[in-house]
């Protein structure tokens, strides 16, 4: 089943690896980020990262359209989005999405404080709004024990 | 010589180094950053970079906390760009055992030797004392024996 879908610009790390992988004791995880697609250097790192018994799955957005439901018959799925942008797109080509939990969205450019994990420029706040739009809960969360923050009461 | 640096996810690199100066001193060609929450990527990238500027060294040997944080991502993605290795999971035998050699030993042997030492400083003292007391009896045995 699909346990959770993540937004994280750093997609797997130290948090997602110790903490949700476990918590939500995960089987697969799938990365879907194009650039990510392309780079064989970090995708052999974030492989090295994950513990052996987990799978992970390295796709772009039409491709994460096309295979999630049939992975979430066998696997417990997690899903990770580098951006909000390759989240709508998603919803937008069929995906289905209930709740997103949203990690870190760093401090850079032009991007200003929504909560204190999650920093958004106004076209990403734009495009969290319309996915939140579309009846998915956008929840900011970086750590399972975290107090979760509802974005959509926010933005 | 190759220069150190200690990179973890908050403080630990810099406390890791503190403590390493208590029971050696301070050897000096050694860098902690410390990432912290809401820090971006981008900021520790250019942090890296300004410590390996600073420590002038021929090559870089860099310790971080764990296998696949951000330090990790970071620091691994440079592993071609510069003479430099990453060694995950800082220890303090680690790190006493490679502090005072890096003037002297290339990043390979500095690489293995942080790897091993790692390893062996971490024991279990229950478990070797069983051991050790098997020992001690069996030799006492032969000697009983005798």
């Amino acid at each position: 089943m699909l346990k959770i879908v993540r937004l994280d610009e750093r997609l797997i790390h130290g948090q997602v690896v110790t903490s949700w992988v476990t918590n939500e004791s995960i089987t697969e995880i799938m990365v879907v980020d194009k650039s990510v697609c392309n780079d064989e250097l970090r995708k052999s790192l974030m492989s090295m990262a994950v513990p052996e018994y987990i799978s992970i799955l390295f796709v772009d957005v039409d491709e994460a359209v096309r295979t999630y439901e049939e992975e979430c018959e066998y696997e417990d799925l997690m899903i990770i989005f580098g951006n909000p942008y390759d989240i709508l797109e998603f919803i937008n080509k069929g995906g289905k999405l209930n709740r997103v939990n949203v990690g870190g969205m760093s401090c850079k450019g032009q991007r200003r404080q929504v909560c204190t994990s999650v920093f958004a420029d106004e076209k990403e706040m734009e495009i969290f709004r319309e996915i939140a739009g579309k009846n998915v809960v956008l929840e900011a969360k970086m750590l399972p024990t975290d107090k979760s923050v509802d974005l959509t009461k926010i933005i | 010589m190759t220069g150190l640096l200690l990179i973890s996810h908050g403080p630990f690199a810099k406390a890791a180094l503190e403590s390493s100066k208590v029971l050696l001193g301070d050897y000096g060609h050694v860098k902690a950053i410390c990432f912290e929450v809401g820090e971006s990527t981008n900021q520790l990238e250019a942090d890296i970079q300004q410590a390996k500027q600073d420590l002038n060294a021929d090559s870089f040997l860099v310790m971080v906390d764990v296998l696949g944080g951000t330090p990790f991502n970071v620091s691994s993605l440079q592993i071609a760009k510069d003479k430099c290795n990453v060694i995950t999971g800082i220890n303090m035998p680690a790190l006493l055992e490679v502090l005072p050699l890096l003037e002297t030993k290339s990043l390979e042997e500095l690489s293995g030797i942080a790897v091993e030492a790692g390893k062996e400083g971490i024991v279990d003292v229950a478990q070797s004392l069983n051991k050790t007391n098997q020992t001690r009896k069996r030799g006492r045995k032969n000697v009983e024996n005798r």
